[in-house]
């Protein structure tokens, strides 16, 4: 197993009840999901209600941002991060973890997954936002361990 | 043994209540690896983690998720509800006192795990009139 990991930025204006990322395994193996960082990068406007579960459909994503091997030697990952989707996600039923941060740049949670969060193959991990009054681009990281 | 967790939005404010518990099942006593708590709303709240003086009965308890999709069917479940109300703890694992700001909060972690016997309640506990909205997530090992 081998460590790979990616930081994008969510696009700005996301609607309320509405995914902002997904981490999703590639089609023909699992991956584990070792840590995934929230971080408010502007301070504008609105607190952003970060949730992290598992997405209960197989997501499309319209462009996937795949991960970068901690190891240059290491395989290429597909395990991919996306930030838009063809049809939008469903909300998960329940959720791992969930957090407010507050509008203020630089606020923002790490959360870390000792053992990883595992996600079967095709299958994804969503960052959902409950914000009523939609986001700002919003940083996220991800770790994982394919 | 494997690894399980959830996290609940509680609003539950009063001072002396709990806040949210978590609630092992009759034959299994989970390790409590990690408790997160973290403020949804700009209140100043202070919190305990404890285990129940009584057997609380939960109402519509959400059982903690697993975090490989492979392992069996948690069986520890944690509640925001309560038909038969939790009773203060004794004495307090942690004490956290939180300013007013959104998004404060502290995640505490126990390398060893913190066992909570079967069928007892381990609480977040309310020990001031605390945020109208308050995310706490729970780890276990089962």
């Amino acid at each position: 197993m081998a460590l790979y990991g990616t930081s994008v930025t969510t696009i700005a204006g996301s609607p309320v009840n509405h995914a902002i990322a997904d981490v999703k395994a590639p089609l023909t193996t699992g991956t584990k999901l070792m840590e995934i960082a929230i971080v408010n990068p502007t301070g504008a406007f609105n607190i952003l209600h970060a949730l992290v579960g598992r997405s209960t459909t197989e997501l499309f994503q319209s462009y996937a941002n795949y991960v970068s091997p901690y190891d240059a030697s290491d395989k290429a990952s597909t395990t991919s991060v996306g930030l838009a989707w063809s049809i939008a996600p469903v909300v998960p039923t329940q959720f791992f973890r969930r957090a407010a941060c507050a509008s203020q740049a630089g606020t923002g949670i790490i959360w870390s997954f000792p053992r990883g969060i595992a996600i079967a193959s095709s299958q994804s991990i969503v960052v959902w936002n409950t914000n009523a009054g939609g986001t700002m681009a919003i940083n996220i990281s991800v770790e994982v361990d394919e | 043994m494997a690894i399980y967790s959830l996290s609940l939005n509680t609003t539950v404010t009063t001072t002396g209540a709990a806040a949210m518990d978590i609630k092992a099942s009759s034959s299994c006593a989970p390790r409590i690896m990690e408790v997160g708590i973290n403020l949804a709303a700009a209140t100043a709240s202070t919190y305990g983690l404890g285990r129940s003086g009584n057997v609380p009965t939960q109402t519509s308890p959400v059982i903690l998720l697993a975090e490989n999709p492979n392992d069996p069917t948690g069986q520890t479940g944690a509640a925001v509800a309560w038909s038969v109300a939790p009773t203060v703890p004794t004495q307090f694992f942690r004490r956290i006192s939180l300013p007013g700001t959104v998004g404060t909060g502290i995640i505490w972690t126990f390398p060893r795990g913190l066992i909570l016997a079967v069928s007892s309640s381990m609480l977040i506990w309310n020990l001031a009139t605390n945020s109208a909205s308050t995310n706490a997530w729970w780890v276990c090992d089962e």
